[in-house]
């Protein structure tokens, strides 16, 4: 039990040495190679993730921005629609007023025309039935005394005018 | 008119003017007018006068019957006329010719025959003052023709070629009813 097995020990050294040989030149590089290639992988996924995570990040900006520029742009439109409306409505208030006054004045004008005519009309009418009852009354009064008296008046008021 | 029928009438007025006193023309023309004035307010005998289809011989004797009745001592040129009218079938025109004839004396003779229209005649002294006063307008001497119209109202009208006074009641009746539709 005391006796040290030297042989044994360098075989043993021997197996580890080609082990190691035999991982450095045929195992190692494959296994460099696909830690490597995982590792730029895994950068590269994470860059992309990162610029993802920014672009997230700026398009969560500039919706916040959008989302207040419609707020205000919403509330500049209801405040133009308001003031629009407001503007619409007194222009619809004076014009429905001026059309109204108009046809008013219409109907007055045209009331004032009817007047007009009728009395116009009668009138004429009046004057015709005055006229047709002077000269019958005219025609049967007026004999030749009484004709040469009124060329003689006729005379008168022409001499007056000259 | 053509110039062929102004012809004719000179002539026919020239006879009667060359072969008479103005005085004798101014009582042709007033007889004419008479008969003018009596045949356009009786259709029936216009009618029978201007018809060139009935007899001639009928036509003269119904034209002379019709100067008689109305002219007591009717001038033998105012027939003459008349006959060469109907003659001539020209007695339709008779209206048109004594339009005419006033032309005809205010260019050839100088004398305005003035047409006075009245209900009643009117004699020359009421009719002296428009005598006058027409004779310096126009610078002719005037001669009155009488129509007397018994539907008119009163007053009287004169007129002559190109002017006319209205002095009737008719004209002062519708002045009034001027003024009342006028509301003046």
């Amino acid at each position: 039990m005391g006796s040290t097995n030297y042989l044994l020990i360098l075989w043993n050294l021997i197996a580890f040495l080609l082990m190691l040989i035999i991982i450095r030149y045929a195992i190692w590089p494959k296994l460099f190679y696909y830690i490597e290639a995982r590792r730029k992988k895994i950068e590269s996924l994470q860059s992309s993730y990162e610029r993802r995570n920014k672009e997230i990040l700026d398009l969560t900006e500039k919706i916040k921005e959008e989302s207040l520029n419609a707020s205000e742009r919403r509330k500049k439109i209801l405040i133009d629609t308001k003031n629009e409306c407001t503007t619409m409505r007194k222009d619809l208030i004076h014009k429905a007023h001026m059309e109204a006054s108009s046809v008013l004045d219409m109907a007055r004008l045209e009331i004032k025309k009817e007047k007009d005519k009728s009395f116009q009309e009668v009138r004429q009418d009046v004057s015709v039935i005055i006229a047709k009852s002077i000269k019958e009354v005219l025609y049967n009064i007026v004999d030749e005394d009484l004709d040469k008296r009124v060329i003689e008046e006729i005379k008168k008021v022409v001499t007056s005018v000259e | 008119m053509n110039k062929k029928e102004e012809a004719i009438y000179y002539s026919l007025f020239q006879s009667i003017v060359s072969n008479n006193e103005p005085k004798a023309t101014v009582r042709i023309v007033r007889e004419l007018y008479k008969i003018h004035w009596f045949i356009s307010d009786n259709r029936q005998i216009q009618y029978y006068l201007e018809n060139i289809l009935e007899d001639k011989k009928v036509r003269e004797d119904i034209l002379l019957l019709t100067v008689h009745k109305l002219l007591e001592d009717p001038c033998e040129y105012t027939l003459a006329f008349l006959i060469y009218l109907l003659r001539k079938n020209l007695l339709h025109k008779l209206s048109y010719i004594m339009h005419f004839f006033k032309y005809y004396f205010a260019k050839e003779r100088n004398l305005l025959l003035v047409e006075v229209i009245s209900r009643y005649p009117l004699d020359e002294q009421t009719l002296s003052f428009y005598k006058q006063k027409i004779e310096t307008t126009n610078k002719m001497q005037v001669a009155f023709v009488h129509k007397t119209v018994p539907n008119m109202l009163g007053g009287f009208k004169l007129r002559w070629h190109e002017g006319e006074i209205d002095a009737t009641l008719r004209r002062r009746v519708d002045k009034i009813k001027d003024i009342i539709i006028q509301r003046k």
